[in-house]
């Protein structure tokens, strides 16, 4: 209704503005720092040497019985850790990165992705070939262990921390603007129920402003959220081993390390900031013609 | 028309023991009444009721042959508002709206068609000489003007029911001579008015019923002062030079 749009007042809309666009970059900011977090640890855990090294006494050049009872036993108990055994080809690259050239019969070498106590693959392997050496992978999970369990429980924090901010400050943002609104109206409000006439045409006016202004807030945030991952993914380069930068823009955007349903989520927030600016603006306006104040 | 029955309407308790009354009346379609009495004596109480912007507690009250009272539903409240026309003390306005917009918002309201919508603007306008007014905001004009343009809104969609405060009738006498004529003439087309005053205006020509608020009279005990007489000494706020300021 052309008049009511007229005559509804329109406080400022800067603050609303605002204070969504910080909160809904906050927000996209809460959510992507566990997914990068956990990409990255994951990256780095493959880069991590964790393959164990089971070295058997050289029997001639074919496979002996317990080479084979050995993998079947191996394969048996430990089917997620892939023992392989090793080509000659390798063996002898393995044999030459260790000690100087090797010139009697090669050993047998099995590798795994091993990750469990060591006493049992010794145990295991020791009542098969008693005489097989177990090498044991550099105690760099170890080290990296934990250091990896703190960096994403600190994540997981700092992320419900602002999560949580975000979440709280947003309903309270979205009453204050509405109840600006309807406080701002309230005067076409008595006007319009003074003359026995429908407020519904000037709740739905002004709920479709309020939409409107926290659509475009939030859209702003989400806008500015892009460039601020891209800094990030730019600044932590090094330390991800991602490719050198070419360009203005890092090579590897910030989408390869946040899953597809978090950018669903960014692409949602404006609408349902929208849904939420206008039923707030509605109930308080609502309410306002019930209980005028 | 109107029929109220035992209605209770506050009243300043120097006037009324307890401070409530009971008003019963009854109007006819083109009647009008003059509602007199001294201030806090329940005028504007009895207005705003058949206005039905106060609630109805108990007692009993028909509107245009529709029940008012205590059980009104919000539809019919709506319908019967809509049919009523209220010139209240201090009239609200849509800020942002002209006051030919303002005027012209009861038709916008019914859903009227553009070119009724400005004809019957224009008319009115001109009739409470509003068309240098036409353009401006309620904000920017002074309140005999606001009081006229609220004589123009309340009147443009022709109510059954009438009803004005105070302020239309005394503050200004062209205004009151003008809508007085204005309300005789859609008297006599079956418009029903309630007019509120503390004094019947002198030099008007008069036409209607009276009813004099409070109905109880109030006894010598409970009266107490309302205003002060003479001899009674200032305020302290008042220093002695101020005095002149008295009544």
């Amino acid at each position: 209704m052309t008049y009511l749009s007229h005559a509804a007042e329109r406080p400022a809309s800067w603050p609303l503005l605002l204070g969504l666009c910080l909160l809904s970059w906050l927000f996209g900011l809460a959510l992507s720092l566990p997914c990068g977090v956990e990409r990255a640890v994951h990256h780095w855990e493959e880069q991590l040497n964790d393959q164990v090294v089971i070295a058997l006494p050289a029997a001639g050049d074919e496979p002996s019985s317990q080479t084979n009872k050995l993998s079947q036993a191996l394969t048996a108990t430990f089917p997620k850790a892939h023992p392989t055994l090793l080509p000659d080809r390798d063996v002898t690259r393995i044999l030459a990165s260790w000690s100087t050239p090797w010139d009697g019969p090669l050993p047998r070498l099995f590798t795994l992705s091993y990750h469990g106590e060591m006493n049992t693959l010794t145990t295991l392997v020791h009542n098969i070939t008693p005489e097989a050496i177990i090498v044991p992978p550099p105690p760099q999970m170890a080290k990296l262990a934990p250091l990896m369990a703190a960096l994403r429980k600190a994540a997981s924090h700092v992320a419900l921390a602002a999560g949580l901010a975000a979440a709280l400050v947003v309903p309270a943002l979205l009453y204050l603007a509405a109840r600006t609104i309807a406080l701002a109206n309230r005067q076409q409000q008595a006007v319009l129920l003074s003359m026995g006439r429908a407020v519904t045409t000037l709740h739905h006016i002004l709920a479709r402003r309020m939409a409107l202004t926290a659509f475009l807030g939030s859209l702003a945030g989400i806008i500015l959220l892009l460039p601020s991952l891209m800094l990030i993914t730019s600044a932590l380069r090094p330390l991800l081993r991602l490719p050198a930068t070419t360009g203005l823009f890092p090579t590897v955007p910030p989408q390869s390390f946040l899953p597809p349903m978090l950018w669903g989520t960014f692409c949602l927030m404006p609408f349902l900031m929208a849904l939420a600016g206008w039923g707030m603006t509605y109930l308080v306006c609502v309410k306002q013609g019930r209980h005028p104040s | 028309m109107i029929t109220l029955e035992m209605l209770p309407l506050p009243a300043g308790t120097s006037l009324v023991p307890g401070g409530v009354q009971t008003v019963s009346l009854q109007l006819e379609r083109g009647e009008i009444l003059w509602v007199t009495g001294p201030a806090e004596a329940g005028k504007t109480a009895l207005l705003e009721t058949i206005a039905l912007r106060r609630p109805v507690a108990s007692g009993a009250m028909t509107l245009l042959n529709q029940d008012a009272g205590p059980r009104i539903t919000r539809r019919a409240h709506k319908l019967l508002q809509q049919r009523i026309g209220y010139i209240e003390a201090a009239p609200l306005f849509m800020d942002r709206l002209t006051i030919a917009d303002n005027i012209a918002l009861p038709l916008e309201m019914n859903h009227a068609s553009k070119a009724d919508i400005r004809r019957e603007t224009q008319s009115i306008l001109q009739w409470f000489a509003l068309e240098s007014h036409a353009r401006s905001y309620p904000t920017t004009l002074s309140q005999t003007t606001r009081l006229r343009a609220a004589c123009a809104r309340a009147l443009i969609s022709q109510p059954s029911i009438i009803l004005v405060d105070e302020p239309a009738l005394t503050l200004c006498a062209g205004l009151r001579d003008h809508l007085l004529s204005t309300i005789r003439g859609l008297a006599k087309n079956g418009t029903t008015a309630l007019l509120a005053t503390q004094t019947l205006p002198v030099g008007a020509s008069l036409e209607g019923e009276i009813l004099h608020l409070p109905q109880h009279k109030p006894s010598p005990e409970i009266a107490g002062p309302s205003m002060p007489e003479e001899g009674v000494a200032a305020p302290h706020i008042l220093v002695t030079r101020d005095e002149r300021l008295l009544p």
